[in-house]
């Protein structure tokens, strides 16, 4: 017990002090606070979409419906962002080596490894789910419903982190031992992601079918069926934080069955699947022949930029699907009937076609901040491009571009998908692509500066370097605030939507241009400057 | 060849991590650089590569200010760090190429001279092979093989000799007096100390951020009458 306790103890503190490195805060008071600032601002959307949630379903006599709602959802984002952190961490970690030697069973491993991935997963859960738990807390007055609210709010993240611990171990133990342990990975994750979609997607059909919901409605918590279907633990928990003993054991066992199957996979798997990583590590590919080919600069940057994503799963996993939350969210609302030829067809969303056009050829742009952490994913290996006869200038601008190429890669994507569904009319499709192209080249731009103003070259494990990073977060920040004043201007003027199109690209084109000033001016000398 | 004037750098503008270095290393010469462990050897190193700026003083080489022209400056040499921390998702050869395109060099002179460096240290059946298979030894036989693909005319390596094997030890003596001959020059810095007595024509030796000794072997040995390490923990001990 006290290897786990020590083993805990030092990934916690190395979680924290990587966590505060990442936010590139000196004054540590500084850091707290911002780090709860940042949480702050985390809560209030969550709060008030909580809240409202709460107020419908209180008037139709099931408030406590919020939290079968909230908790679907969080545990599907728990999830998702569990498996590229699993990864980062059990895989690609620094200190496994190490760990691989010491005397100690393959849970103390996972255990204490698990720790950091719960904390993080924590304070997602805390933010998505903690304010409907507060309201059934708070509403009800009850001692032991504070309680059980406390108990559940503490074990919310661990059945998405364990499915997924669970999951990765399992694949990584039979695609490690194969060609391509890193394809594999991605393409392993990819299919993992569908899978669970898949299903959600089934069960909303099923969901939606009459005779299910008539079946379901008969009975006394129909609704809560209805809500809870694709995923019983959120009735479970529903129900325990109503005071059910049952459903309160049911919650609870499946925490302690998941936990128990972990043991079992990870005495069987864990160590296994480790060294089939490290064994592929060393094991030469021999694919190809040897080539001599001369290119330019440009082209074996931008493509060594892309590359540095494509290598490492976690890099992969974070870019990618933050460019393909959009396409997903499309592809679940189309498939479901939620999106069809016939809503966009409707003359009352006729004129804001060229806006829904826009908005969704910039969404990986919005939702992909690759230039935030450029600089960052290079890690150690910084130095290379430093030595090299470029110039700061270029050494920058390769990197802005081969953000641009990934980003309008998913805009091209989306936007092919969408023209399919959206009535949309040539010239009308024009400017949605200036748009979308002036928006892009705008936020690749800015977001370098960031990841200049706060390199971070030491990380421990890839989704330090990429996720748990402030950087990210004052990119998206940054978003808010550019898209919060366009919106106070446009509410303003009042204009109609293709003026509002036009308005965008031109204000946008202005920011592009002081951005770029700023950036290949000012902050080449303090690119010049990042230290290793 | 490269010539450092009154150069020193502090991170925390207290703490001199170099202080008021000046040398200067002709074309031809090999010069050993040695120093205890904090010396300031990997930090000298690093601004004359130009991945720090000096907080003052100034490094040319062959006649161009590193901070002023950095391009032409890195036209004139390459590097090989203390540890091979390269971006290891290519192949060797993809780097290699990498290399060649960043500083033109045609088709027709990569072929050979990859040939040549890849085949003297034994990683040319590799080059196929992704880099993140390669050991310790073969990484840092493929940055040298990468930045000797140049011709530099400045070659400067830090610890070069870490992680290889003895074999590869003596190749790359063998290149760096070869490289000399040829009209390069070479600075690098160790820790052994044979190597330099052994290659060197002459040895700079810094402690505490202030260079303390820069001559030749002959002319340190006979200002002493002993040998280089005895010189060497003489000089570098503290007071």
């Amino acid at each position: 017990m006290n290897k786990i306790i020590s083993l805990t103890k030092i990934q916690l503190k190395e979680f924290i002090s990587k966590y505060q490195s990442g936010m590139n805060v000196k004054n540590k008071e500084l850091g707290k606070l911002l780090l709860v600032g940042l949480l702050f601002a985390l809560l209030m959307p969550m709060y008030q979409i909580s809240s409202l949630l709460y107020r419908s379903f209180y008037e139709i006599g099931y408030p406590e419906l919020t939290i079968t709602y909230m908790y679907i959802s969080t545990a599907l984002i728990a999830f998702v962002s569990s498996i590229p952190l699993v990864i980062s961490v059990f895989f690609y970690a620094k200190d496994l080596k190490l760990l691989a030697t010491l005397p100690i069973s393959e849970n103390v491993i996972i255990y204490s490894k698990l720790s950091s991935i719960y904390l993080y997963t924590l304070g997602l859960s805390t933010v998505m789910l903690g304010p409907s738990l507060f309201f059934q807390m708070y509403y009800s007055r009850q001692p032991i419903i504070i309680l059980i609210g406390i108990v559940a709010a503490l074990i919310t993240p661990v059945i998405p982190i364990l499915i997924a611990m669970v999951l990765v171990m399992l694949m990584m133990r039979f695609f490690s031992n194969s060609g391509n342990r890193n394809l594999l990975s991605i393409i392993g994750n990819f299919l993992l992601i569908g899978v669970i979609v898949g299903i959600q997607l089934v069960l909303v059909r099923l969901q939606i079918r009459p005779e299910v919901i008539q079946e379901m409605m008969a009975k006394e918590d129909g609704l809560l069926r209805i809500i809870g279907y694709r995923f019983p633990p959120s009735i479970w928990l529903t129900k325990m934080m109503q005071a059910s003993f049952f459903d309160t054991l049911l919650f609870l066992g499946l925490n302690i069955v998941l936990l128990l199957t972990l043991t079992v996979v990870a005495k069987a798997f864990y160590r296994r699947a480790l060294q089939a990583f490290n064994v592929e590590g060393s094991r030469g590919s021999r694919k190809g022949s040897l080539y001599y080919k001369q290119h330019s600069i440009g082209y074996q940057l931008v493509k060594r930029h892309i590359q540095i994503i494509l290598h490492n799963p976690t890099f992969f996993l974070n870019t990618f699907l933050s460019l393909l939350v959009p396409i997903l969210i499309f592809g679940i609302n189309f498939f479901t009937g939620q999106m069809s030829m016939e809503l966009f067809r409707q003359p009352a969303l006729q004129p804001y076609i060229i806006l829904i056009y826009s908005g969704i050829l910039i969404s990986p742009a919005v939702m992909g901040n690759i230039s935030a952490t450029v600089i960052s994913r290079e890690g150690k290996a910084f130095w290379e491009t430093l030595v090299l006869p470029i110039t700061p200038q270029q050494n920058i601008k390769y990197r802005v571009l081969s953000t641009i190429i990934i980003n309008l890669a998913g805009s091209v994507l989306l936007g092919a998908l969408a023209a399919f569904i959206i009535p949309i009319t040539m010239l009308e499709a024009a400017l949605a692509i200036v748009l979308c192209v002036v928006v892009t080249l705008l936020l690749a731009n800015a977001d370098i500066i960031i990841n200049i103003e706060r390199p971070f070259l030491n990380w421990s494990n890839p989704t330090a370097a990429v996720k748990n990073n402030l950087n990210v977060m004052i990119s998206l920040g940054l978003r808010v605030i550019y898209g919060g004043i366009l919106f106070l201007v446009i509410r303003i003027i009042a204009p109609e939507p293709h003026t509002i199109a036009f308005i965008i690209t031109i204000a946008s084109v202005i920011m592009y241009y002081i951005v770029k000033a700023l950036l290949y001016r000012k902050y080449t000398k303090r690119f010049t400057d990042i230290h290793i | 060849m490269l010539i450092l004037s009154n150069v020193s750098k502090s991170y925390d503008n207290e703490k001199k991590a170099v202080d008021n270095l000046s040398l200067e290393i002709k074309q031809g010469e090999i010069i050993g650089f040695i120093g205890p462990n904090g010396a300031g050897k990997t930090t000298t190193i690093k601004m004359i590569t130009g991945i720090l700026a000096p907080t003052s003083g100034e490094i040319r080489i062959n006649g161009l200010n590193i901070n002023q022209n950095p391009i032409e400056a890195k036209r004139n040499f390459t590097f090989v760090p203390d540890h091979p921390t390269i971006f290891d998702g290519i192949k060797g050869i993809d780097y290699l190429n990498f290399i060649g395109d960043m500083y033109d060099i045609s088709v027709a002179e990569r072929q050979e001279r990859i040939e040549k460096f890849t085949k003297i240290f034994h990683i040319y059946d590799a080059l196929k092979d992704s880099i993140s298979s390669y050991s310790h030894g073969m990484r840092q036989k493929l940055l040298v093989s990468g930045a000797l693909l140049p011709n530099p005319k400045l070659f400067i390596l830090d610890e070069p000799m870490v992680g290889l094997d003895p074999q590869a030890n003596k190749m790359l003596k063998d290149i760096m007096k070869e490289h000399c001959k040829n009209g390069g020059t070479v600075f690098f810095s160790s820790h052994m100390l044979e190597v330099v007595e052994n290659l060197c024509d002459r040895v700079a030796i810094i402690h505490k951020g202030k260079l303390i000794a820069c001559d030749t072997l002959e002319n340190i040995k006979k200002k002493n009458d002993t040998s280089l390490e005895d010189i060497f923990l003489e000089m570098t001990k503290d007071e």
